[in-house]
């Protein structure tokens, strides 16, 4: 009986509620922030993508504003559905902006429980408003072929995956900082053109596009992905090629962590090891023959070592540390110590040498004519 | 009122009913001679009472007429007297089956049963001359298996008990009478394995069931609402079967069953939520199979229960948790309908409702209409009337396709029920209140008792033992004991001691 005179309780609440019924909202998939107005007036730019049920259009709606709240008060008089943030599914920054810092908008997005994890953080290189309403060749609106292209990306783990989640992880950890896709736009697509190393929240360093794979071998262990190298010592001789489907494992290896209280340079050791599968190779000599192939290897073992050398040496100047070395020196050392130490100044300090050692799984199917 | 006035006027009229299992009835001054007169008297203005007089000898013969066989009639009363003498009959009526009746309730009651009563130099005898008219055995139309016994039960209690005896050859298989229904007298049959039922189980049930009060009773499903402990749930409490080979199980596991005089269903105790969810078929199957379809019958039981409900939920409130290719076109079917998801689904729900009562009531011949035009209205129309959206469609058809999973009707039709709850919960708090709804459920499940065990038995309390024969349907290997639940003192199922 008293369940009854609890369900007649919640009946006269049903208008007391946040009904959101899904015919009656509009779904928010892209948001793009950026700077407007002229140096100093520090006016925002927002932009917001709403697909039509129709899922080859979209509505696109821009404005300018001090906060992006203002923005979203403009956006609800023009939309006849209320404006929800639950499918977000890119949150776009414009380059200006994220140089200047971009937490207060991503904070106020997190903080919405609906919004889920796995959106997507881009920063990107050209005009947001236009790239959002132009017509692309791929199909299907703007935010779908961003969606797509990113998923895309990150599942052939070429990019290390740079949702809101990671990001957030990564902004609140000790000891690594945060990295965020680059979208370049082009005449008439859009390209994912490197990464975007985060100093907390400002932007203040990138990776080339071609590059991202040794970025994704020194960030973590890769499972899956090709290599690309050019231009691979083999003896005399210098061979493009490209690895396919590798996998790498990192290791690291730092002098003692008490010395860096006492000011004394950081010496930090990054082992690589890699194995895939040689399907793409130039050269002249034949792959056949395990002496070549120990020799391609010793090459290629060289090249990624320099390539990711000269990745870090981009971090060290940008004075970041977007692989996350401090994780592990900080698990080493006494958290007050810790504390104490300036580790993006210590980063970019440390004398950091990357070590390498290419295997080749295999050559791909043996065709001897 | 009425009935207790007639439960009054009844006891006045005629002696107290006395239990047959329990020693001799308390001798009462004023019982009646079971006298000729008297019995006529009794029943008068019955044209089924036939008066047989054997003038030689100086006996009297009454019978219902529609209630004994002709055969019967003949081999027990007109072949032995019609040419004996005095002292032969006399010595006929001393040995089996004819038995001396005590009073005159006895005799009434034996002549209603479908017995001749014999008057014969101031003595009254009894002897069983009826005829068992009714169904022959067949399947059981609600309980359906693909492979295994055909056999079901049937409205007759003699044929159901000479099924089930047929089955248990033991001398350890006890049947106590107990006479229900203060007007009917109708019997019920406990039926168990001496030295495998709980003793206290089965006298606690006793108990019970002399303690019931009521006019008649109809059906065992009926009458287990009498002796149930939560009248109020909507729970069956006592799994009740029409097939024999279940109860046959049932008691070999330690449980007690109960046969009702006019009613093709047993009922089994004690019974746990579990039980309703296993049909005879999954032990007919390889283990393997039968521990998939246990499980599939579970999914069933919380799609029945939710899908609807989530729909609901999900489609006004939380929208960020549909993938976002279905959002698109769940938006666009929602977006012609007028109503809010809670009226859409109930609406659609009480229409399935509508249409499955139909068919439960129209005759085989007109039922196959109602699934055309269900088929079309629901299928197609409604839709394109905008007056639902597909995918509700979808989520209504399948949980009513997975109430039909679940092998007992009464516990398939008490889902029902909890779904609407669940839905108007969900409407009005979305997933919150689906859990709340779900947990409301769950108190409620771990409330009930049964013959004062849990009604969640093996989940609570927990027993590894019985889980593999309630989710799963482990190998026999792995079945060796009896399930905790009937609180047995055998616990291995091959061994039976005293």
């Amino acid at each position: 009986m008293r369940a009854f005179r609890w369900m007649l309780v919640l009946l006269l609440l049903t208008g007391c509620s946040d009904q959101r019924i899904l015919e009656k909202v509009g779904f928010i998939r892209t948001i793009a922030y950026d700077l407007a107005g002229r140096d100093g007036a520090k006016l925002l730019k927002v932009t917001i993508s709403i697909p039509k049920t129709k899922q080859e259009e979209s509505i696109v709606y821009s404005a300018v504003a001090r906060t992006s709240k203002q923005a979203r008060a403009i956006f609800d008089r023009q939309n006849n559905r209320r404006l929800v943030n639950g499918q977000l599914r890119q949150i776009v920054f414009g380059e200006a902006l994220a140089r200047d810092g971009i937490w207060s908008h991503l904070d106020a997005i997190m903080r919405d429980p609906s919004v889920g994890i796995h959106s997507h953080v881009v920063v990107a290189e050209g005009d947001t408003e236009r790239m959002m309403t132009k017509k692309y060749e791929q199909g299907g609106t703007a935010g779908e072929y961003i969606d797509d292209l990113l998923r895309a990306e990150s599942a052939s783990r070429d990019i290390p995956h740079t949702n809101l989640h990671s990001f957030i992880r990564d902004y609140y950890d000790d000891g690594i900082e945060p990295v965020a896709t680059i979208l370049k736009e082009l005449p008439n697509s859009l390209m994912v053109d490197g990464l975007a190393l985060f100093r907390k929240d400002r932007y203040v360093g990138r990776i080339q596009g071609v590059d991202k794979m040794y970025f994704g071998i020194l960030r973590d262990s890769v499972h899956m992905g090709d290599l690309n190298m050019e231009g691979v010592k083999m003896g005399e001789e210098s061979v493009p090629i490209s690895m396919s489907y590798i996998r790498s494992h990192r290791k690291i290896r730092f002098s003692s962590p008490k010395g860096l209280t006492q000011g004394k340079r950081l010496k930090v050791d990054i082992e690589i090891k890699l194995r895939g599968s040689m399907l793409e190779y130039y050269g002249q000599e034949p792959l056949d023959s395990v002496a070549n192939q120990r020799k391609l290897e010793a090459g290629m073992s060289k090249y990624v070592a320099k390539k990711c050398q000269s990745l870090i040496g981009i971090m060290q100047r940008s004075k970041t540390d977007s692989i996350g070395l401090g994780q592990h020196v900080r698990n080493a050392m006494h958290y007050r110590d810790w504390k104490k130490l300036d580790w993006n100044e210590t980063f970019a300090a440390a004398d950091i040498t990357v070590r390498a050692s290419v295997k080749i799984k295999d050559i791909g199917k043996l065709i001897r004519s | 009122m009425m009935f207790r006035l007639g439960k009054l006027l009844l006891r006045l009229l005629s002696a107290p009913r006395s239990p047959t299992s329990s020693g001799a009835p308390p001798a009462r001054t004023d019982q009646p001679e079971p006298t000729l007169a008297h019995i006529l008297k009794e029943f008068d203005k019955c044209m089924d009472v036939s008066h047989r007089r054997f003038a030689s000898l100086g006996m009297d013969v009454v019978y219902l007429s529609y209630l004994v066989g002709n055969e019967e009639l003949y081999r027990d009363i007109i072949q032995p007297f019609s040419k004996a003498s005095e002292r032969e009959a006399a010595v006929i009526l001393d040995n089996p089956p004819y038995a001396e009746a005590k009073d005159a309730t006895a005799c009434v009651d034996g002549i209603l049963a479908g017995r001749a009563a014999i008057f014969f130099r101031d003595k009254t005898y009894l002897v069983k001359i009826d005829t068992s008219t009714g169904r022959s055995i067949e399947q059981s139309e609600s309980e359906t298996v693909i492979s295994g016994p055909h056999d079901g039960f049937v409205e007759n209690m003699e044929q159901n008990l000479s099924v089930l005896r047929r089955r248990i050859k033991s001398s350890h298989l006890k049947t106590i009478e107990l006479p229900v229904g203060e007007i009917s007298r109708s019997n019920v049959v406990l039926v168990y394995l001496e030295g495998i039922a709980n003793d206290e189980l089965v006298q606690m049930l006793i108990e019970r069931i002399r303690s019931v009060e009521i006019d008649s009773i109809m059906d065992a499903s009926m009458f287990v609402q009498l002796i149930d402990e939560n009248p109020d749930s909507v729970f069956p409490q006592f799994l009740t079967t029409e097939r024999p080979d279940a109860v046959a199980s049932k008691i070999l596991g330690g449980r007690i069953a109960g046969f009702v005089d006019g009613s093709p269903s047993v009922f089994c105790t004690p019974t746990s939520f579990f039980d309703f969810f296993s049909s005879p078929d999954d032990y007919y199957q390889r283990w393997l199979l039968g521990t998939s379809l246990r499980v599939l019958r579970l999914f069933g039981f919380l799609i029945t229960i939710c899908f609807t409900a989530f729909y609901v939920s999900i489609t006004t409130f939380h929208y960020e948790m549909i993938p976002h290719t279905m959002l698109l076109n769940l938006t666009e079917s929602r977006s012609r309908v007028p109503f809010p998801p809670l009226i859409e689904a109930l609406l659609m729900e009480g229409t399935i409702e509508l249409l499955r009562e139909a068919g439960a009531r129209l005759p085989t011949k007109i039922g196959q209409t109602i699934g055309i035009v269900g088929g079309i209205v629901i299928g197609q129309a409604a839709v394109q009337a905008g007056f639902t959206s597909n995918i509700l469609i979808i989520a209504v058809a399948t949980s009513a396709i997975a109430s039909f999973v679940i092998p007992s009707y009464i516990m398939s039709a008490s889902l029902r029920l909890i779904r609407f709850g669940l839905i108007i919960l969900a409407g009005i708090l979305g997933n919150l209140g689906l859990i709340m709804g779900i947990g409301f459920v769950m108190i409620h499940l771990a409330g009930i008792t049964n013959l004062g065990t849990s009604y969640l038995t093996p989940l609570a309390p927990f027993n590894f033992g019985d889980v593999l024969d309630t989710f799963v349907r482990g190998p026999f290997w792995a079945l060796r004991k009896r399930p905790s639940i009937v609180k047995t003192k055998n616990k291995v199922r091959t061994k039976m001691r005293k």
